[in-house]
């Protein structure tokens, strides 16, 4: 299974307790876009309250009017990680926030729901296991990064 | 510390001088702050100042989306996809999205009621990357 990366992802559902300031670490498996069929705009009326489709005006070659079309929906297959401590609090000897990778847990989110790159170290690099644990590297020297970039 | 500094200006804390200095200007405020258009506000006597606030459009403020096209694959069904990257589920996943974005009647209305069927009729467009506009890293001060 590619995992490439590691990104912050905003939390929307209601399980407060895996969650640190709202955010949850994942791996991102695929990115990928669906365009929604034509057919959806006929039933915007039945979407629940606060509920839009996205749509664009484009331009029909044939006709030369301009129709309403869906726009593209972008998603990413991400695999899920958990805390190790409620809240992400941090643990009370290294101070460090642990998280373990859940290979076996796999959602997808919308791309706009993700905020950024996290930086997750394994704990023990050289160790493939399903559950893998990291800790979030949060500490970025910024003295040395901005003397090596 | 430019990181630091940038993270304000980001928010929304910053004034134009910083703002110029993390290159966070809109064209419409470098073109406001040319020598010659303070020239032209100074002739027309305009009361207002000179150094204003900066618009938020700026292309550090836009949402993250997703980038470089699979040029060689057009569109993949979600059954390939779900093969060729390791997805067992990809169908109910998709699906139970689906139902969160839109409501499960639009959802059902769309998509159909048979996740099986739903698999091998959806087509999806595979994307390489992200393009991030936010911070390069997580902000040191919030996480």
């Amino acid at each position: 299974m590619p995992e490439s990366h590691n990104i912050w992802v905003e939390y929307t559902e209601s399980d407060l307790d895996n969650t640190f300031q709202g955010h949850v670490p994942y791996s991102p498996v695929l990115y990928f876009c669906w365009t929604p069929p034509n057919q959806i705009l006929l039933f915007q009326e039945r979407l629940p309250a606060g509920k839009t489709i996205p749509i664009f005006f484009k331009r029909c070659k044939k006709t030369e009017q301009w129709i309403l079309c869906p726009q593209a929906q972008e998603y990413a297959v991400v695999i899920s990680t958990k805390y190790k401590d409620l809240h992400g609090w941090d643990d009370c000897v290294d101070g460090f926030i642990w998280v373990v990778k859940q290979t076996d847990k796999m959602y997808i989110v919308p791309v706009g729901a993700i905020v950024g790159p996290a930086h997750l170290v394994r704990e023990n690099a050289t160790s493939d296991r399903i559950n893998s644990i990291s800790l979030i590297y949060n500490h970025v020297n910024l003295d040395t990064y901005w003397t090596v970039y | 510390m430019e990181e630091t500094l940038s993270h304000p200006a980001l928010q929304g804390w910053h004034d134009i001088e910083s703002a110029n200095v993390f290159n966070l200007l809109s064209a419409t405020d470098k073109w406001q702050n040319t020598r010659r258009a303070h020239l032209l506000r100074v002739q027309h006597c305009q009361k207002e100042p000179f150094l204003g606030p900066i618009s938020q459009q700026v292309h550090h403020l836009r949402e993250t989306h997703v980038c470089g096209v699979c040029r060689s694959i057009k569109l993949t069904s979600l059954i390939d996809a779900s093969e060729d990257f390791g997805i067992p589920n990809f169908g109910q996943l998709f699906h139970a999205q689906i139902e969160e974005d839109w409501g499960e009647e639009i959802c059902g209305l769309v998509l159909g009621y048979d996740q099986n069927v739903l698999i091998d009729s959806i087509f999806i467009k595979l994307q390489n990357g992200l393009l991030y506009y936010y911070q390069p890293f997580h902000c040191p001060t919030s996480v």
